[in-house]
């Protein structure tokens, strides 16, 4: 059957071993050379490649087989790191700050956002997978703050801060409408991580009103910003 | 996957960069799930599992020193999350559309070899492969780990990853060969 040596009925011969590997593509140099260097002259052992090849095509299309997980698994995740966040110091990382070692303690805080802190840090992480549907209603709760700071109040719900709160309205505006399923503590944290914020709305249609730069230097890169993030916002619109 | 790009990735999410961290989701949770899905073999668990698997990386960004792909980090978080809640279920039902595309026990050799596609019978022969078979076939063929990455994920040394490999090989030939198969090898 064939004109080569025969190659390895027992674990002992390394090269054979490392087929499977070679297959993969995750052999060193050196490897691959003594590899590709006895293919060249073992029958035998490029029909055991081939063997090879044919299991891994097989295992691909069995692990290929099986779906994407659905949304639920996403929105779970971001609303468990949300909740996280959310117990996180105001002053939370910024783009200027990423560099800085992570550190995710608690802040010190008082009144009803020391509560919720508290209440989430002692979640275990199955646990907090539970407080989910209760932080959908918290979201709700935050919408109608959000609204309430859109109409002119600069009280910060929840203990959130915006990057920057200056006195007046001025500077550079958009509209946006939120992607289905966001939540405001999605849209408040990007907002705030970039340096956005929302100063006005629900209007008709669902838009609200986001000062985006402070001023029009700035407008393109806002805009850009907001349009590669679809799947926070589902419509941008310059003002 | 960019080894570089997603070290940088997980640098940011450390630094509480939650877009960093929905990048880093976006790329790796398909493969995250199905080597859940794998180990658990119920797609319901395996989706709870992948958002612990990344809240994990979410809270331990900082500890990730590079020193393995991303991939091969996140590999192990979810070994390690399968396994626990392998221990927590007993008699856990699996998924019942899931459970169509595994083969078990009741298939055996015989039945897949009722199918007329060779390609067939060895998918359901590997489906018939020991967890401990299974998940090593599945990170060298498909997650395309190395030896050194595979030995990381399943704590064991390299030699024993590679001798591994060559039982599960070995066995699967034996299913084949049970199901009619003859592949000349071993």
């Amino acid at each position: 059957m064939t004109s080569a040596p025969a190659a390895a009925q027992s674990p002992d011969d390394d090269l054979e071993l490392l087929l499977p590997f070679y297959a993969a593509g995750k052999l060193s140099s050196g490897q691959t050379r003594q590899v590709e260097a006895r293919l060249a002259h073992d029958a035998e052992f490029r029909r055991r490649l081939d063997l090879v090849e044919e299991e891994r095509s097989q295992t691909v299309l069995l692990n290929d087989g099986i779906a994407a997980p659905s949304p639920a698994a996403r929105e779970r995740l971001f609303a468990m790191i949300d909740a996280e966040t959310a117990a996180r110091p105001a002053s939370r990382v910024t783009s200027e700050s990423r560099a800085a070692p992570a550190s995710r303690a608690a802040p010190v805080r008082s009144g009803p956002g020391a509560w919720l802190a508290g209440l989430v840090e002692a979640f275990t992480p199955r646990a907090m997978g539970y407080a989910v549907a209760g932080l959908a209603a918290l979201a709700v709760v935050q919408a109608g703050l959000l609204a309430h700071l859109a109409s002119g109040s600069r009280q910060q719900p929840g203990g959130y801060v915006t990057a920057s709160a200056p006195a007046q309205e001025s500077g550079v505006h958009a509209l946006a409408r939120f992607a289905p399923g966001v939540t405001m503590a999605d849209a408040g944290v990007w907002l705030q991580d970039n340096g956005m914020r929302i100063v006005d709305g629900p209007k008709p249609g669902g838009l609200w009103r986001l000062r985006i730069a402070s001023d029009a230097a700035g407008k393109d890169a806002a805009m850009r910003k907001l349009q590669g993030s679809p799947e926070l916002f589902a419509t941008v619109l310059p003002e | 996957m960019d080894t570089h790009a997603d070290g940088e990735v997980i640098r940011r999410i450390a630094g509480g960069d939650r877009a960093a961290m929905m990048t880093l989701y976006q790329r790796h949770h398909l493969r995250v799930f199905r080597f859940l899905v794998r180990m658990v073999r119920n797609e319901a668990t395996a989706e709870e599992l992948v958002s612990d698997v990344f809240l994990d990386v979410w809270r331990q960004a900082g500890a990730f020193e590079g020193r393995s792909s991303a991939t091969t980090w996140l590999l192990g978080v979810a070994r390690f999350k399968a396994l626990s809640q392998l221990r927590r279920r007993t008699t856990a039902p699996l998924d019942d559309g899931f459970a169509e595309t595994l083969e078990d026990d009741a298939d055996d050799p015989e039945v897949a070899a009722q199918k007329t596609d060779k390609a067939a019978i060895m998918r359901a022969c590997l489906g018939r492969l020991s967890p401990e078979h299974r998940e090593v076939i599945d990170l060298v063929y498909y997650h395309e780990q190395g030896v050194d990455e595979v030995a990381l994920i399943l704590g064991i040394p390299a030699n024993t990853v590679k001798t591994r490999l060559f039982h599960a090989r070995k066995r699967l030939a034996g299913l084949l060969a049970e199901a009619g198969v003859d592949r000349g090898w071993p």
